[in-house]
C-alpha cells in the first residue's frame, strides 16, 4: 500500500479527513475480526495453539476462523515453536508469500528469544524476529491458550490502531 | 530359546560378558572387525532381532569412540548391550543395515554426530545437521560459534 | 482396431512439506511418484534439531528433567519417568510405593491424553472435524487434572529424582473419579464416530501394512508394532514400577495396516481406563518422596531405562562419570524408528494414503530431531 499522504484528493475535500478516519475504522474492523493464520507450529506451542482453535478456548468466535496452510490467502503467521538454522530458509520464503497486510506473532519463549536453548545449542536461532518482523510476542513455555488468545487481541488492537496515513506503521 | 538358554548361550560365546546390576542388560564387548559376524549369530541363531537403539559415546581421555548397540529378543525377552571401541580419528565399521533396518538411520546418526565411517552404508547423507554445519557435534572438543555456553552453576 | 494404447506417464518429484498441515510438524518428504503411484519416499529431518544431546551435557542432572518434556511434548510423563528412573537406577534409590502409584496414574492420564490429540489430528487429517472438537474437550478434562497436580498442562516437568515436590492436591482423587466415571463411555462414541465409521475404515483398511518381523527390524515399537500381532509392551516385558502388580491387556492387532493402529489404540485408552482403576483402589498412604541430596551427582556408571509411552518405547541411556552432570544422555525416542519405515510401508501405495499412514504412525517431530 502507498499509503495516503497529505496531498491526495480525500484530504484536500472538506470533511476529507473525518471520511477518511471512519474509512480507516472500517477496514481495520474488517481486517482484525477475520484474520486468517498460517498455522506454522513447529513444536510444543503448536498443541497449545490447536488446544486455543479447539472446543474449550476456541479462537473462532474472534474471527480467527480459517487456519491456512497456504500462505497465500493467510494474514498472519503465528509462529509456534523452536526455530532451529535448517528451517529459516522455509520462513522467510513462507513470509514473503504471504500478501501484504501481514502479522506475524512470535508465539513461546523459543520464538521469542530461543526459549531454553539459548544457551548450548548449535542449531539455534534466538528468536524468530531475526528472521522476519514480529508485531506481537506472547511469553509462555508454552504459553496457555488464554495468553495466546490475549496476545491475538491485543494484535487485533494493533490493526485497529493502523492508519490509512502511514500503513504498516503504529498510530 | 528361553531366557536361561540365551544367556548360558551368550555366556558360552562371550566369556568376558559383565553383568550389570543397576540395568537389566548385560554387556560384552566386541572386536570391530567381527561386529557383523557377531550381530549376525545374535540375530539368526539367538533370536536378537530387534536392535533398541545404536549410538556412541566419545571417551578423549582413552583416545577412543565406544560404540554401543542395545539388542533385545522378541522370543526371549533378553536384552543385551553390545560395544564396540573404535580409535576417534577415522573410525570406521561395517554397517548393519541389512541386518536391522533401523541401524541405517542411526548409523546416520552416528556418523554424522562422532565422525564414525560406516562401510557400505546404503545412504551416507546427513540425517539432522544442516548441510553447513563443519565438524562432528557429539564429540567432546566440538566448538561452533552459534553454541553459547551456559554460565556455570554454582 | 487394436487395444487403446496405455498412457504413459514420467515420474515426478512431489515435495510434502516441512510446513503442511499433515506432517504433524516440521517433516519433509519427498515423494517419487509415478502418476498417483508412491515409487519412492525420501524423508528429511532435523528442522527442529535443537541438539538437545549435547546440550544435556551442560545441564546438571536435575536441569534436565524440564527438556524431557519437551522432546515429546505430548508424552511429557513419559519422558519425564524414564529419565527419573534412569537417575534413580544409577544412584541406587527406591522410591515409595506411593510415588509409584502416583507416577502410574500421571502416566496413564497422559496415554489417554496422547491417544486423544491422535485421535483429533488424525480425524483432521482425514478430513473429520468433529473428533477434534470433542477429543480436546475430554484433553481439557486430563490437562486440567495434570496441571492442579504438576503446574504444567503440556509440559509438565511432573516428576523429580526421588519423587514429587508436592504430595497430590486435595481435589485430585474426586476430579479423577468424575473423569472416570464418563470417559468410557466417550471411548465408545470415538470408536463408532470415527473408527467403526464406514468411510474412514475404507480409508485405513488394508492401507499401509507391514509385517511382524519387518517392523520389528526397523525398530518399530508401541501401538505400531502391537498392530502387526506382535505383543511388546514396555510394561510387560522390561517392567517397571508397580506395573508387575497390575492385570491389563496388551491390544494387538492383526494385519499391521492402518485401521489395525487406530483400533490399538482405541483399545489402549480401555485399558489405561483398568490400569487407573486399579491404581486408585490401591492407592497407598505414604511419603511422596524420598530424601534425595540437593545436588545429585551419581557414581560412575551407565543405565538404560525405559518406558512405555504412547509411541512406543522411550528409553534414556545416560552415562555418569561421577559429576554433577552427565557425561552422555542418547534419548531412544520410538518416533525415530517408527518413521524410518515409511518408505517401506508406502511404497506401491497411492498418494492419498500417505497422509493416512503417516497420521496412523502417531508422529512427534521434535522427538525424531531431538
Amino acid at each position: 500500500m502507498n499509503g495516503v499522504d497529505g496531498n491526495s484528493a480525500i484530504l484536500r475535500m472538506p470533511g476529507g479527513s473525518v471520511l477518511l478516519t471512519s474509512l480507516e475504522r472500517v477496514i481495520n474492523a474488517a481486517r482484525s475480526n477475520s484474520l486468517w493464520t498460517l498455522t506454522f507450529g513447529l513444536a510444543c506451542c503448536a498443541i497449545e495453539m490447536m488446544a486455543t482453535g479447539a472446543s474449550t478456548y476456541d479462537w473462532a468466535r474472534f474471527g480467527f476462523e480459517v487456519p491456512s496452510a497456504s500462505p497465500r490467502r493467510a494474514d498472519m503467521m503465528i509462529v509456534a515453536g523452536t526455530v532451529v538454522r535448517k528451517i529459516v530458509p522455509i520462513i522467510r520464503t513462507l513470509y514473503h508469500q504471504m500478501p501484504d497486510p501481514k502479522y506475524v506473532v512470535a508465539m513461546g519463549g523459543c520464538a521469542i528469544s530461543g526459549g531454553p536453548y539459548v544457551y548450548d545449542s548449535y542449531t539455534i536461532v534466538r528468536g524468530v524476529e531475526e528472521i522476519v518482523p514480529v508485531d506481537v510476542y506472547i511469553p509462555g513455555c508454552p504459553p496457555r491458550p488464554e495468553a495466546l488468545l490475549h496476545g491475538l487481541m491485543t494484535l487485533q488492537e494493533k490493526i485497529r490502531l493502523q492508519t490509512l496515513r502511514k500503513p504498516g506503521q503504529p498510530a | 530359546m528361553s531366557r536361561a538358554e540365551v544367556l548360558e548361550a551368550l555366556r558360552a560365546r562371550f566369556p568376558d560378558m559383565a553383568a550389570r546390576p543397576v540395568d537389566t542388560a548385560s554387556s560384552v564387548v566386541v572386536d570391530g572387525m567381527r561386529l557383523r559376524e557377531h550381530l549376525l549369530h545374535l540375530r539368526d541363531t539367538l533370536g536378537f532381532d530387534f536392535l533398541t537403539f545404536m549410538t556412541a559415546i566419545d571417551r578423549p581421555t582413552e583416545s577412543r569412540l565406544e560404540l554401543v548397540y542395545r539388542l533385545f529378543s522378541y522370543t526371549s525377552r533378553v536384552s543385551l548391550m553390545v560395544r564396540v571401541l573404535l580409535p576417534r580419528e577415522a573410525a570406521r565399521v561395517d554397517t548393519v543395515s541389512d541386518l536391522y533396518r533401523t541401524a541405517e538411520w542411526h548409523e546416520r546418526e552416528a556418523a554424522e554426530m562422532f565422525g564414525i565411517a560406516f562401510t557400505d552404508h546404503p545412504d551416507p547423507r546427513k540425517l539432522l545437521l544442516p548441510d553447513d554445519l563443519e565438524g562432528h557435534p557429539l564429540l567432546k572438543d566440538f566448538t561452533h560459534p552459534n553454541m553459547l555456553r551456559l554460565p556455570e552453576v554454582r | 482396431m487394436g487395444e487403446a494404447p496405455q498412457p504413459t506417464s514420467d515420474e515426478f518429484l512431489l515435495n510434502v512439506g516441512p510446513q503442511h498441515p499433515a506432517t504433524h510438524g516440521v517433516l519433509r518428504v519427498e515423494v517419487t511418484m509415478d502418476g498417483e503411484v508412491v515409487k519412492n519416499i525420501v524423508p528429511h529431518i532435523g528442522y527442529v534439531h535443537r541438539g538437545l544431546e549435547k546440550l544435556f551435557e551442560n545441564r546438571t542432572w536435575e536441569q534436565i528433567i524440564p527438556y524431557t518434556d519437551r522432546t515429546d511434548y505430548l508424552s511429557a510423563i513419559a519422558n519425564n519417568f524414564a529419565y527419573v528412573m534412569a537417575v534413580e537406577r544409577l544412584l541406587g534409590i527406591e522410591v515409595p510405593q506411593k510415588v509409584h502409584y502416583i507416577r502410574v496414574i500421571a502416566a496413564e492420564l497422559n496415554r489417554i491424553a496422547s491417544h486423544l490429540l491422535w485421535l483429533a489430528a488424525y480425524g483432521l487429517d482425514m478430513g473429520a472435524f468433529t473428533p477434534f472438537l470433542y477429543a480436546f474437550r475430554d484433553r481439557e478434562e486430563i490437562g486440567g487434572m495434570i496441571e492442579e497436580a504438576s503446574g504444567g498442562r503440556l509440559t509438565t516437568n511432573y516428576f523429580r529424582v526421588g519423587g514429587f515436590v508436592h504430595d497430590l492436591p486435595p481435589g485430585f482423587f474426586p476430579r479423577l473419579e468424575t473423569f472416570m466415571g464418563h470417559f468410557g463411555g466417550k471411548i465408545d462414541e470415538y470408536d463408532t464416530l470415527l473408527i467403526e465409521n464406514a468411510i474412514f475404515v475404507a480409508r485405513t483398511r488394508g492401507v499401509g501394512a507391514i509385517s511382524r518381523e519387518r517392523a520389528i527390524s526397523y525398530g518399530m515399537t508401541g501401538p505400531c508394532l502391537r498392530a502387526s500381532d506382535a505383543a511388546l509392551d514396555v510394561r510387560r516385558d522390561a517392567p517397571y514400577s508397580i506395573y508387575p502388580k497390575l492385570s491389563f491387556d496388551i491390544p494387538v492387532g492383526k494385519n499391521g495396516d492402518t485401521w489395525d493402529r487406530s483400533k490399538v489404540r482405541i483399545e489402549e485408552m480401555r485399558q489405561s481406563l483398568r490400569i487407573l482403576r486399579q491404581a486408585i483402589d490401591g492407592f497407598p498412604e505414604g511419603d511422596f518422596r524420598v530424601k534425595v541430596s540437593r545436588n545429585i551427582e551419581p557414581p560412575p556408571g551407565e543405565v538404560y531405562a525405559a518406558v512405555e509411552g504412547p509411541r512406543g518405547e522411550v528409553g534414556f541411556y545416560v552415562v555418569s562419570d561421577g559429576g554433577r552432570k552427565p557425561y552422555r544422555v542418547k534419548m531412544r525416542k520410538p518416533s525415530f524408528s517408527n518413521f524410518s519405515a515409511l518408505p517401506e510401508i508406502l511404497r506401491g501405495m497411492k498418494i492419498a494414503d500417505l497422509v493416512a499412514v503417516m497420521g496412523s504412525l502417531d508422529l512427534v517431530v521434535p522427538e525424531i530431531d531431538r
